[in-house]
This record gives C-alpha cells, structure tokens and sequence, in this order.
C-alpha cells in the first residue's frame, strides 16, 4: 500500500485522509453528468467546500475546470 | 490541528524552510495550469524561454517573466471583453468584478469560477481569524456592492466563519451608522477613509460611537489603514481597534493582514501567495528592510492565472519574526508605502500622499484634505493643501494652524514651500471606496 503525502512530503495524519478521500468522493459525484441539477450543483458546492481544506493543508493542489468549478 | 489563533495552523506556523518548498510545489502547478491553458503564458513563456519543469528551486521563479498591468490592459483591448489571460471561457464562470477605476483608466476585467470565489472568500477567513474575528461577532460591511470587488470576499468569509453578516450597501452613511450601532455591529468592514466619515456621522447625530458594541475595525482599500496617525485617529473615534488589509482585484482578494497583535504592519499569506519584493528600476530582488515594489504570484485563481504581476505598491518586507503571533508568515511593515506612481515631483522634491496624509492627521481640527498641483506661468511648479476643518472649528484658530501646518510640511519635504488654504464646509469630496485626494493639474512635472 503506498503511503500518501502531503505537498511537504509528510504523512497524512487520519483527518487528512478522511477530508482527502471525501474529496475525491465529492469530485467523483460532481463529474456523473447524467445526474439532475440539484444534485451535480450541490456536489459541485461540497467539492469546492472540500477543495478549500484540501489546499489549505497541502494535501494537494490542482484547478478544477474540467468540473465546472 | 487545534488552536484558535491561527485560521490555518498548520501553514501558518510552518518555517520560512517549509514555506518555501510548499511554494515551490504549488507554483510547479500553477505554472504547468498556465501554460497548457492560458493563450497569454503559453506565448509569454515559450517567449522567455520557460517551461515549468525548469522550476527546481523557488528562486527559479525568477525564470518567469513579470506581467504588467499594461499587458494585460492590452491583452483586454485586443481580445475584448477579457483579453487573452483567462484559462477558462466566461460560460465556465460564476462572478465577473472589474478594478475600481479610481485611477481614471480602464478598469480590468476578471472571471472566476465557483473554487475560485470561495478561494477568494477563504483569504479573508485568514485575515478576519487573525484579527480576532469569531463567530459570535456581527459584522457590518459598509460597502456599496458591485462589480468592483471591494468587500465581496469579506462579505462571504464572514458567513463561512460562523459570524452574522450583515451587508450595509445601498445605503446612506446616516443609515449606515445607526444600524452600526442600533443593531449591535461589534465588527465594521470600510475603507479607512470611509471609516472616518462614518465617525464624523455619528458625531453629528449624537451617537455615542466609542460606547457602542464594535471592538474592531477591518480596513481595506487604501494605504491609510497603515499610517500610523490615521489609524490612531480611527481608533481613538471608534474606541475600537482597527486592522489594516490589502488585496487587489487582479488577484480577487486579500493578500495581507494585520494580525491581533497589531505588528506596525501586515502578515503575507504566504501559503496561498507568493510575494517579491523587486526594485522597480532593474526588476532584481532586495532584501529584508529595503524598500521596493510587490510582485505578486497567486496560487488560488485558477480562471486568471496571475504569476510575477508587478502592481506598483511599494512596500519594506520584514521577517516573521517582527510579529509575536509565531506565524511563519513574513510581514510588509506599514502595510502597502504608496504606489510607484503616486510619488510627485515638485520643484525638485519628491513628495509622496501618504506622508502628506500623516502630517495632516496629526490636525484633529482638519476634516478633509486635497493636494493640488499646479503649474504657475508655465514654468512654476506649485503645491497646495487645502483643508476643510471641522464644523464649528473657531475662525479665529486658522491663522496659527496654517503657519504650524506649513512649517510641518515643509520640514518634511526638504524645505518645500507648501501654500495652504482653507476650503469651504463641504466643499471638498468626501469618498466611500479609494479616496483620490491628490489632484494634479501639470502635464509632466519640471525635471522629470
């Protein structure tokens, strides 16, 4: 299993991988086009949200364009 | 991760070290996002001869070539309505803002998208946290919304932190500050110019400003929320304490702010920022202490990318260290100095708003002030302050305040013979966002 790291190289604590894996989850939804507006805008809403945690501890960095967002 | 001071605190205490490589690592990204979708990069560094995988230590940033306001006013001319910047089409946007258009140009336009907003609203969440902002507070934006960017991001970083947001636009400075007051504001959001007139507003209804329930002014927009004398007097109006902030709309939001223990000056938010400080003649970099002019990187507009915007602020960069906050975050001390182009030339003499303004504000008797610049018989440069004093200020006290007021001046600036003259109650514009209190009637200033 590989061991995930931060944008400093350091080992995610247990939080950062919960918010992590919540992350890519909410991605993952906010990208299904075949599902109605109410629930992709409001996916799209907790994607950011998540985004926002995500590049405030360095676990990652990267635009989200190809989401609408 | 617990803690209260810090809005952030894990980034916000790490080393200059680790500041530096999480730097380094986002602006690897930013740079490779700029490149694949931004028109403007993608020809300005295969221009300069940049690719992002050149970029192995931060110092390699300086690969990168600066951006101008000027390019990018020419990009918009060329590819209206947004120029050739953007990395997205304006249907992947949610907000469009623009400049102020104080300075009398053409305001620039920006897009985000909906992570770049709230990108925009979470810079604010630093500044506000950091300033003692929680979320039991009411704060009050005085702020008339638009499309100039202003406030917004405050507005919506005081709804994400937990306070109550109350949006003070549309409105008029009489009501503005009795629903301060009435409705129990304990934080106020304003310019530092309008922040003094929603004082002398209060003073004129008889409103008892230092016992209501605000304990914190957030400053922005202008440089006066640093001038030490101003700040005093906003603070001594309001029986509050007042922080100062600076941001752009090139970036969308705050770049800096004034922690709660109030350092003479404000905290970069160096893990979604990256600042240099250059001088503005050879572009080279100076060192701590010197001043110079801001070149900006954000990493958090993903729509307008922005890498190495030189803006024209001048400002003294110091160490973290200056702070006793612990944030690792480095420090421009007396916030934003000026701007390259607000220095003018008078009879030789270098003579800057700012120093003006805090001359001034030692006055308490002066309410309003205006630089004027004039050019006498074509070859004559002369400067006049002319000042509005306070309403019911006795006549009899302008003779001896003129004289102190022009020896001050002149012991500031070299020597320079300052004329000044009183204006009529009400006579001088009073301004709501950036004030613009230097009116200069020459074409070029003699000896420039």
């Amino acid at each position: 299993m590989t061991v995930e790291t931060d944008l400093l190289g350091r080992k995610l604590d247990a939080t950062e991988i919960e918010v992590l894996q919540l992350y890519r989850r909410a991605k993952s939804l906010a990208g299904r086009t075949e599902l109605p507006p109410c629930v992709r805008a409001n996916a799209r809403v907790a994607m950011v949200g998540l985004w926002n945690i995500v590049n405030d501890l360095a676990l990652d960095h990267e635009q989200l364009t190809d989401l609408d967002a | 991760m617990g803690g209260t001071e810090y809005w952030n605190p894990k980034t916000e205490a790490l080393s200059r070290d680790d500041l530096d490589a999480l730097q380094l690592a986002k602006l690897r990204r930013l740079a490779e996002w700029a490149g694949a979708r931004s028109p403007y990069y993608r020809k300005a560094f295969a221009a300069a001869g940049f690719s992002p995988d050149r970029l192995h230590r931060l110092a390699d940033l300086r690969r990168i070539p600066m951006l101008t306001r000027e390019e990018w006013m020419a990009s918009q001319a060329e590819e209206p309505p947004f120029g050739r910047l953007p990395a997205i089409s304006s249907t992947q946007a949610i907000r469009l803002h623009t400049t102020s258009g104080t300075s009398g140009r053409e305001p620039l336009r920006t897009l985000d998208t909906a992570k770049d907003w709230s990108w925009i609203a979470e810079m604010w969440c630093y500044g506000l946290w950091g300033f003692g902002v929680r979320p039991h507070d009411v704060g009050y934006v005085a702020f008339g919304y638009g499309t100039f960017i202003g406030f917004w991001g405050l507005h919506y970083a005081l709804e994400k932190l937990g306070a109550l947001n109350v949006p003070g636009g549309a409105q008029t400075t009489e009501n503005r500050i009795r629903q301060i007051v009435d409705w129990g504001a304990t934080v106020v959001a304003s310019t530092p110019t309008y922040a003094l007139r929603l004082a002398q507003e209060a003073q004129a209804l008889g409103l008892d400003l230092p016992g209501s329930q605000v304990k914190r002014l957030v400053l922005s927009g202008e440089p006066a929320g640093s001038i030490p004398q101003t700040k005093a007097l906003i603070e001594r109006q309001w029986g509050a304490k007042a922080g100062d902030t600076a941001g752009m709309t090139e970036i969308g939001t705050i770049m800096m702010f004034e922690c709660d223990h109030q350092p003479g000056g404000a905290h970069i938010i160096e893990d979604q920022v990256i600042e240099e400080v250059v001088d503005p003649d050879t572009g080279e970099p100076v060192g701590y202490g010197e001043q110079g002019e801001r070149v900006v990187t954000s990493f958090g507009r993903g729509s307008v990318p922005l890498l190495r915007y030189r803006t024209a602020d001048l400002v003294v960069k110091v160490p973290s260290s200056t702070c006793t906050c612990g944030r690792g975050f480095d420090i421009y001390a007396g916030g934003i100095l000026g701007r390259i182009d607000d220095m003018k030339l008078v009879r030789g003499t270098n003579v800057y708003p700012r120093a003006v303004e805090a001359i001034v504000r030692d006055y308490p008797a002066i309410d309003e002030f205006q630089i004027r610049l004039t050019r006498e018989e074509g070859i004559r440069d002369e400067i006049t302050l002319r000042v509005e004093l306070v309403p019911g200020t006795s006549d009899g006290t302008w003779g001896e305040l003129a004289d102190r007021l022009r020896r001050d001046l002149a012991a500031a600036h070299e020597g320079l013979r300052f004329t000044v003259e009183r204006a009529a109650e009400g006579e001088l514009p009073r301004f709501e966002l950036k004030a613009r209190r230097t009116v200069d009637l020459r074409e070029t200033p003699i000896g420039s």
